[in-house]
């Protein structure tokens, strides 16, 4: 009995030493430690009760994005600031004169409207007046629009995007990012995997218009 | 005595190294998207056409004129972006209409309305089309066809090809064609038909069995695997005289041929050394280029739209899974983990998204689809067995067969899975390959 209780030992010692002394002589041997991502088994969101942990994000989002009122869609509206480098003008009357450098139509159109995760969507060709056109490529851009981010608090990105004549996008571009680099990409490719949009209308003159999407996250 | 102290103790140094090794691994990522995109289609009725020339008109362009409609109505709503509002005659009955204005349709849920007015010059149908925003009651965008009284389906479609283009800005489907298997007693031979199953047409009547159709990006020839000299070989036919003729001939099989999206070479699999490989053949059927050598089965591959991918199925992990690989061979990785048995794959042209079969646990055939980064897995069918996925042209809808009403005939259904249409109902079809 104590022949085997020692042997027992004997082996134990053998192994563990056999196995310290060994490895650091295995010089293919690398430890890597890939960044593992926590799982969150959400897939459509009408059957995900829980949430994972809130991300913090305060410190990338930029202060006029923050001030957005969560609770109060209606309100949205006033809140969103435009970057500083382009003037926000005032809701025009319908005209037709053509598009001016720096003049912005808020958008008239079911799908963004109070309430939408597309408020305050403007277009700068202030003359192109068709609500079909808004609807159905906002309706395509939702389709598309996948969040990847799961977030208590209100993200907020600013894309802007032309449209030729064809419905082909020309260029698409974060103008205000929401601070989340995932959440940033999923709206830029909304748009582009939206592509082509309608053709523009035959009346409509101008070859080119310019659309500026606040994309929320909720 | 000895082996009750050793044997745990064995255990204890395997688990030891087992527990060791193990941190060298690594660790799979994985993601789940949450997809809060809602997509609505939007709601579009179509009114009955209506004669506006000044001659009395016959029966016949009263019947043709009642097609027409049921033509366009039918793409409409075949439409994945759209929703076909019907006219509701109990709504005429009740408000004692005899037909729906703007105001009605819009009530009815429809946001647009599409209107049509015939006329019959000569031999032939002009059908102007009008758009119109029932919210705002007036038209928006409008456009006139014409052809060949005869050419009544061509040209529904074509009106509705216009309509689609001009609310989505993309081409529409309804003057494309499908190929597909049909059996006829112990042979199968290939038949053409239009997107929707009608116009059917016998492609090739070589007595033999022919399957794995798949249509040329031109769309004027059909590359398909025959039975026909005994073992399977690579043929193709000309779509518009039917001449059939020899692609590829190995010893052993040639089957699965895909045509890259340049259309001048053809990914397809030889077993001429004992094992199915995947090869790629030029169009005289020479080989280019041998693409995988493993010991497992390598079928099915299926080009990306650029034409620098191709996605495979093999069993070298045990079970059927899915694999991409470059064109050239190099940089194979795993696509699929869930499900035990995935195969089949077929890329959208979209780039997006490939289609495949999956095998349930309870041994069900179904059509699934998973996002090419491997993410987004998902199951598109649940009844009967459904195999042979193809994407449409554009990307937004599949064809495949099913099992699910008896016979094996041929079904379409959009990318999510929504709006499942039988298209053939002879029985027996099967292969669904999908041109322009």
């Amino acid at each position: 009995m104590t022949r085997d209780v020692l042997l027992s030992l004997l082996l134990h010692l053998v192994i563990v030493t056999a196995t310290v002394i060994s490895a650091p002589f295995d010089i293919n041997r690398k430890l890597t430690y890939d960044e593992v991502i926590q799982v969150s088994l959400t897939s459509l969101s009408e059957i995900a009760p829980t949430k994972p942990e809130p991300v913090s994000i305060p410190e990338m989002l930029p202060e006029e994005w923050a001030e957005i009122p969560i609770e109060s869609p209606s309100t949205a509206k006033e809140a969103i600031v435009k970057p500083k480098e382009k003037t926000h003008k005032p809701r025009t009357k319908k005209t037709n004169l053509p598009a001016t450098e720096g003049e912005k139509k808020e958008i008239e159109a079911p799908a963004t409207g109070s309430g939408s995760r597309f408020q305050g969507a403007t277009i700068d060709n202030v003359s192109f007046d068709y609500p079909y056109w808004f609807t159905e490529a906002f309706r395509k851009i939702e389709g598309n629009f996948y969040n990847p981010v799961v977030y208590d608090g209100t993200l907020v990105c600013v894309v802007y995007f032309q449209v030729i004549r064809s419905g082909r996008i020309v260029e698409s571009r974060v103008e205000a990012s929401s601070g989340v680099p995932a959440f940033d990409n999923a709206c830029l490719q909304a748009i582009e995997r939206s592509a082509p949009f309608p053709p523009l209308p035959r009346e409509f003159r101008d070859e080119i218009i310019g659309i500026t999407v606040p994309f929320k996250n909720r | 005595m000895k082996s009750r102290i050793l044997f745990p103790l064995v255990v204890l140094v395997l688990i030891f190294h087992a527990s060791a090794f193990a941190q060298g691994d690594k660790v799979r990522n994985i993601f789940f998207d949450t997809i809060t995109g809602d997509f609505q289609p939007t709601l579009i009725g179509v009114d009955e056409m209506k004669y506006i020339g000044d001659k009395y008109i016959t029966h016949d362009d009263s019947t043709i004129m009642n097609y027409t409609t049921r033509i366009i109505q039918s793409d409409i709503d075949f439409c994945a972006d759209f929703e076909l509002v019907r006219a509701d005659t109990f709504y005429m009955i009740l408000y004692e209409i005899t037909f729906l204005d703007l105001l009605s349709w819009q009530r009815l849920g429809a946001t647009y309305l599409v209107k049509l007015d015939a006329e019959f010059p000569g031999p032939n149908l002009r059908v102007r089309w009008g758009l119109y925003d029932t919210a705002r009651k007036q038209q928006f965008a409008r456009g006139t066809r014409e052809e060949n009284k005869s050419r009544w389906r061509e040209l529904g479609h074509d009106v509705a090809n216009e309509i689609v283009h001009t609310l989505t800005g993309e081409k529409g489907i309804f003057r494309t064609k499908i190929v597909y298997a049909k059996e006829i007693g112990n042979i199968k031979e290939l038949f053409l038909a239009d997107y929707d199953g009608a116009n059917e047409q016998q492609l090739t009547q070589t007595g033999s069995i022919n399957i794995s159709p798949i249509f040329a990006p031109d769309g004027r020839e059909v590359y398909f695997t025959s039975y026909m000299e005994g073992d399977p070989q690579l043929y193709k036919v000309n779509v518009p005289n039917g001449k059939v003729s020899r692609v590829a001939e190995f010893p052993g099989i040639i089957a699965a041929p895909a045509v890259s999206p340049d259309g001048y070479k053809i990914a397809c699999v030889l077993s001429k050394d004992g094992n199915s490989e995947i090869y790629v053949l030029d169009l005289n059927g020479r080989i280019i280029k041998r693409l995988t050598r493993h010991w497992a089965i390598d079928t099915s591959p299926t080009w990306s739209p650029d034409g620098r991918m191709i996605a495979f199925s093999s069993d070298r992990s045990g079970r059927p899974q899915l694999y991409i690989m470059d064109s050239d061979g190099l940089n194979i990785r795993r696509l699929t983990y869930e499900g035990s048995y995935n195969d089949s794959p077929v890329w959208s042209q979209r780039g997006d998204r490939i289609t495949f079969v999956n095998r349930s646990k309870s041994g069900r055939f179904d059509i699934a689809s998973i996002d090419t980064s491997g993410r987004d897995y998902r199951i598109l069918t649940e009844v009967g067995m459904n195999e042979n996925p193809h994407f449409s042209p554009n990307g937004k809808y599949i064809i495949f067969s099913s099992t699910r009403l008896g016979p094996r005939d041929i079904f379409t259904m959009d990318i999510t899975g929504r709006n499942q249409r039988r298209l053939t109902h002879s029985g027996g079809c099967s292969n669904p390959g999908w041109g322009h």
